[in-house]
């Protein structure tokens, strides 16, 4: 009988040792060591981590992994200071007002140029796409239909209206969206980043006014129409690799940079769609962009 | 740590308005007792029945057991795409969920009616009805309200789990701190939840303790199996 | 529904799609399972503790009941605060879902001890059996069967539990409801809760296999009885 048990407690003491943690995304990135790569929870961020993991694989890399969305910029920036993931696809206009909030910068090429300044220690942004994916003020057709196009427009009816985004989006812009447009929403409701939550809210007229991605594919989907942010309050987006200093190889930079020269927002606008519209594997849809684009041999 | 989660409790932002501590926590309150109701409504008269009866326990058992081993987030993600609207997708899922836990409660309580006294009573001659209502009810009240104790500690945590798609109480707390890794505001919502269940749960003992005839509750040590949530 | 059905079809069609399942599916059985052994093994330790020391007993109880009542996504959260874990990594669900098993097995391990008849303990005993040898020989696998029966229910738990992780960014078949949620997808998410089902329906097949092969006396009374 005891023998039973100790042979049955060592095996499986055994097999789960010799499984080990499958999920042992703790190992420390070095410039030849894993490469674990992180998406925040806006689900392109998915699509482009998978595109550079096909790149970096393609230079030879070889322990790469791809983690799954956890949340967004501050949850990222921690786990890239303790190196539990190496480079994160992010956007340049955001990553800039993270680390300076007072940022007055815009323009793709101002942005690009204070955030290389602005970034602390330890952290380095490879080059950045062309390619952008900036927040939008979108409403329903009808809305838009009464006069409202821009952001100046909405500013003087703000005070009608049930604002829908993200958790965040009270804390970095209900000041400046006041300051610049006279805008003060009725209410500020968290719904989600750009998810479905927020698209069911502004669909049934729960919220008037939503954040969306300017690349969503849901917003061609339910003909919402976004407003021109006429006086530039939301700064350029573009995509650029984020990077924990020292994990990466010269041979494996300049993969990603290859990747971001290809990557314009036409192009990833159709991801997309492919991948929130028709439902395709993100692995599929990162894999047929690096063949058409070169970077992967073509099959 | 314990010094920012006491400064998010005292910065009285955190306790006015529709995102502030009242406001969620009676959002979640009103969520746990909506979808408490409604599985009262169809768990219990369904587990008398069959504990009276004997009839379709088999497919009791293992219904409950099927629904127990449903994962909350697949669940109410699942809803949401159904109904593309977060209140009632979530109260759906949220009774579906309280269910099994009452169901077995009420099941296993009529189960533990001791024969002896049920043909006793018959043999004074009760009818079915008032065996039910005099004798097999208040012997079997005590599993009973463990499952009910069960059910709300489910409600309590699947709630909060909701938040994921966009339903208010206190989830919220967890899951936008966690976006933005508020930690104050991230333990705070955990503290909140966590007291809230204590809370239920401890009133819910106390009114098993009340209702439960003081003779009942000396014979039988309930010690009903809980589920976890 | 027919649409449903082919959309499925079309979703397990994709081989990245079934490979990233599989490995989720590995990464979840290793999140369920791992913290059911730690779990038990910590509430038979504790249990014996408060069995063997009736101040302890009541400790316990009221500890194990406190933590059981703390819901999921709580614990989940602030694990990382309280162990110092990294704030990604899957260690996290382990030790909340250990702390959910051990506390959901102490009560059956009491009451399975206290229920081990006093003159078996007494039998043992006067034939040499030290208290060590005695627990790990007599009492521990009379109590088997009330062990058995509280770890399916806790297997069935964590498998459900798991998923969750998901939220606070660990793997497993959470991970397909949180994508399927994201895109709108229901495929993903039916797999995911049809996988969890099986997953539990196997475990606990496999845990009343376990139960049975550790009560060989159970058997062999049924059949002397039935000669």
């Amino acid at each position: 009988m005891r023998r039973t048990v100790a042979a049955l407690f060592a095996g499986i003491a055994l097999l789960t040792a010799s499984c080990g943690n499958p999920l042992a995304g703790g190992a420390e990135g070095g410039a030849t060591g894993d490469i674990i790569i992180g998406a925040s929870d806006v689900g392109e961020s998915l699509l482009l981590a998978q595109i550079y993991a096909g790149a970096l694989r393609n230079a030879g890399a070889e322990n790469v992994t791809v983690r799954p969305p956890v949340g967004s910029r501050e949850v990222v920036v921690k786990a890239l200071q303790d190196k539990s993931l190496s480079v994160v696809p992010d956007y340049s206009g955001n990553l800039l007002r993270y680390f300076d909030k007072d940022t007055q910068a815009t323009t793709p090429q101002d942005v690009y140029a204070q955030l290389k300044q602005k970034l602390p220690q330890g952290f380095e942004v490879l080059e950045q796409a062309p390619a952008e994916d900036k927040d939008l003020l979108v409403v329903r057709k009808e809305l838009a239909d009464s006069e409202i196009r821009t952001f100046s427009d909405l500013g003087k009816r703000c005070k009608e209206f049930v604002f829908g985004g993200p958790g965040q989006w009270s804390s970095r812009w209900k000041d400046k969206i006041k300051a610049l447009y006279g805008c003060e929403f009725a209410e500020i409701r968290t719904t989600d980043t750009g998810g479905p939550v927020t698209v069911a809210a502004l669909k049934s007229g729960d919220v008037q006014v939503a954040d969306l991605f300017s690349t969503s594919s849901s917003i061609a989907a339910n003909g919402f129409v976004p407003l021109v942010d006429d006086k530039n309050m939301f700064p350029a987006q573009n995509i650029v690799p984020f990077v924990a200093k020292g994990t990466l190889s010269p041979k494996e930079v300049d993969a990603l940079n290859r990747v971001s020269a290809a990557l314009t927002t036409d192009q990833l606008t159709e991801l997309n769609v492919q991948f929130s519209e028709e439902k395709r594997n993100p692995l599929d849809v990162a894999e047929e962009f690096l063949r058409r684009n070169n970077i992967l041999a073509p099959s | 740590m314990i010094g920012d989660v006491l400064n998010w409790f005292g910065d009285p932002a955190h306790w006015q308005g529709p995102d502030g501590v009242p406001a969620r926590l009676l959002q979640h309150l009103g969520y746990t007792a909506l979808a408490l109701v409604f599985a009262l409504i169809i768990a219990i008269p369904l587990g008398l029945y069959v504990g009276h009866t004997g009839r379709g326990a088999v497919l009791l058992v293992s219904g409950g057991n099927a629904i127990r081993a449903l994962p909350t987030l697949g669940l109410v993600t699942f809803l949401f795409l159904l109904f593309t609207e977060s209140e009632l997708s979530t109260i759906i899922g949220l009774v579906v969920l309280a269910i099994p836990p009452i169901l077995a409660g009420t099941y296993a309580g009529l189960q533990a009616t001791d024969h002896g006294v049920v043909d006793a009573a018959q043999g004074i001659g009760m009818t079915g009805w008032q065996r039910l209502w005099k004798v097999e009810v208040p012997i079997s009240l005590p599993l009973v309200l463990g499952g009910v104790r069960n059910s709300v500690l489910q409600l309590v945590a699947t709630a909060a789990v909701a938040a994921y798609v966009g339903l208010g109480g206190l989830g919220r707390f967890l899951l936008d701190g966690l976006a933005i890794l508020d930690y104050p505001q991230v333990v705070a919502g955990a503290l909140l939840t966590t007291l809230l269940a204590v809370v239920l749960d401890l009133a819910l003992a106390g009114v098993q303790r009340l209702l439960v005839p003081k003779g009942v509750r000396l014979a039988q040590a309930a010690s009903g199996k809980k589920a976890k949530v | 529904m027919g649409d449903f059905f082919a959309e499925l079809g079309r979703y397990l069609g994709s081989a990245n799609n079934r490979s990233q399942f599989f490995g989720d599916l590995l990464d979840h059985v290793y999140l369920s399972l791992v913290p059911l052994v730690l779990g038990l093994v910590i509430a038979v330790l504790a249990g014996w503790l408060g069995h063997r020391f009736a101040s302890a007993r009541s400790v316990l109880l009221v500890v194990s009941n406190l933590l059981y009542t703390i819901p999921s996504l709580a614990l989940f959260v602030v694990i990382p605060g309280i162990i110092g874990s990294k704030i990604l990594d899957s260690v996290n669900v382990i030790v909340a879902l250990t702390v959910y098993t051990a506390a959901l097995l102490v009560r059956p391990v009491l009451d399975a001890l206290d229920a081990v008849p006093p003159h078996v303990v007494a039998a043992a005993t006067a034939i040499g059996y030290k208290p060590a040898r005695r627990f790990l020989s007599v009492e521990l696998p009379l109590s088997v069967p009330v062990l058995a029966a509280g770890v399916r229910v806790a297997s069935v738990s964590n498998i459900s539990l798991v998923s969750v992780g998901a939220l606070i960014g660990t793997g497993g078949l959470g991970v397909l409801f949180t994508d399927g949620f994201q895109r709108e997808y229901f495929s993903p998410i039916v797999v995911g809760i049809v996988a969890t089902l099986l997953l539990a329906l196997i475990v606990d097949l496999v845990l009343v296999q376990l139960r049975d092969v550790l009560t060989p006396w159970d058997r062999v009374a049924t059949t002397a009885g039935a000669k």
